[in-house]
């Protein structure tokens, strides 16, 4: 009768882990599924002011066409890519030429002085900040996947469940270096 | 066997003890699952920073503001930004509460990046108990304890001048405290405004999933529900099996 107990339990305990693990591993994937949406969501909310930063813009820095067109033509780049790391680099580019356009802008008192250009610059800096904290989110996200389908017992679910390794959001040696501004 | 054997178990006054210990064992596993869950849930969500919360389950750490009011704790004075307190008398065996009282108001979160509203309401709270006091029949008794009974309006003697038995507990979190939430983000429609550098649209708080509220940090509190988990997974077919080894003589 004891022998029937304890047999109870063990087999309750092994149906009972297994289905958490099952679960666990189930959880994590969505959850970095999750993660890189919201990323995204932040970054069409940056693509929808572009536009009206480019349109201010234009009316004061007659000088710098070249450089507006980049971030319109980074914009529909970004827009329109279709694999994870296409729109990695076109986002990166899009980021890049932002950032050279609000160190131009310091030239056109007239334009720092423009209250939407303010407004919108602040707004996208905010977005900005965001978006690196959501890419490190997603980068947290994946590395708890990552960790737990390598451990010990879970390598065994997850390769049962045929789920493999993802890829964490890296930023190009390019990206971190300074930005050289050219005038003219 | 099996009915003589429950026949002879109503018999007997000894099987009330024993046949609770094999119910409590059975529940005990069951809720070592339930504490192996919130390991799990705890692990599995990154800190957010306060700036660029999304909605839904999210964990965050960060320091504790007042946002509506601070409250006085009524035995150890301190303003708080969250208080329970729990007060009892002892009348003859048995304890009876005096005073049972949980504060409700929101409160603010305040990280490096930004503070949101956090609302209370329907939360776990893991908060160690702050203060305990107890007063003793005879001898000098704690001023701080009687001063507080006193302004709650609760006489702390009897009759014939011989003092009262009380029991009190206070757990409370002080602004600037280190405090953690796992909760639901989600829009918030009016309330207060918080100022500039806030997630002025979001509050965190009870939803579909996981609320908790906690002074331990993120790896303290996982240790916490995983050591819970592995003393109840275990602990209860312990005692079930211990509990059934004086059943048994019933049926055998």
């Amino acid at each position: 009768m004891v022998a029937l107990i304890v047999g109870f339990f063990v087999v309750i305990g092994l149906v009972g882990y297994v289905v958490g693990m099952y679960n666990q591993l189930v959880s994590l994937n969505f959850n970095a599924d999750k993660s890189w949406a919201n990323i995204d969501v932040l970054l069409k909310q940056r693509a929808d002011e572009l536009p009206k930063l480019v349109e201010t813009c234009k009316g004061y820095m007659k000088h710098e066409r070249e450089l507006l067109q980049k971030i319109t033509e980074a914009r529909a780049a970004a827009m329109q890519a279709t694999t994870a790391d296409g729109k990695v680099d076109a986002e990166n580019q899009l980021s890049k030429s932002l950032k050279t356009l609000f160190a131009v802008a310091e030239n056109y008192p007239d334009l720092k002085a423009n209250q939407n250009f303010l407004q919108l610059q602040s707004r996208i800096s905010g977005l900005e900040n965001t978006i690196a904290d959501r890419r490190e989110f997603f980068n947290d996200s994946v590395n708890v996947y990552n960790i737990k389908i390598h451990q010990f017992p879970d390598l065994f679910m997850a390769r049962f469940m045929k789920y493999g390794p993802r890829h964490l959001l890296q930023i190009p040696q390019e990206e971190t270096k300074d930005v050289k501004i050219a005038f003219g | 066997m099996l009915i003589d054997g429950f026949q002879r178990m109503m018999n007997s006054d000894e099987w009330f003890w024993p046949g609770l210990g094999f119910l409590l064992g059975v529940g005990l596993f069951f809720l070592g699952f339930y504490f192996k869950r919130r390991k799990d849930i705890i692990d599995a969500i990154p800190t957010s920073k306060i700036r660029s919360l999304a909605m839904g389950l999210v964990e965050i750490e960060g320091k504790a503001e007042a946002l509506v009011q601070l409250w006085l704790t009524p035995i150890s004075k301190k303003k708080a930004v969250y208080c329970e307190v729990v007060i009892e008398e002892k009348r003859g065996k048995h304890w009876y509460d005096v005073l049972r009282h949980q504060t409700k108001d929101p409160f603010s979160v305040v990280d490096d990046t930004g503070r949101v509203m956090v609302d209370p309401e329907g939360a776990e709270f893991h908060l160690k108990v702050d203060h305990e006091y107890s007063s003793m029949l005879f001898g000098e008794n704690s001023k701080q304890l009687l001063a507080g009974l006193e302004d709650l309006g609760v006489k702390t003697r009897t009759l014939l001048g011989f003092n009262r038995t009380f029991r009190c507990k206070e757990t409370f979190i002080l602004p600037g405290d280190p405090i953690y939430v796992m909760g639901t983000a989600a829009g918030r429609a009016g309330g207060v405004q918080l100022g500039n550098g806030g997630s002025d649209e979001i509050v965190i708080r009870k939803g579909r999933d996981f609320f908790c509220i906690s002074d331990e940090n993120e790896r303290e509190l996982s240790e916490s529900f995983g050591g819970a988990a592995i003393m109840t997974l275990f602990g209860g077919p312990v005692l079930t099996i211990f509990s059934f080894s004086f059943l048994a003589r019933f049926f055998f």
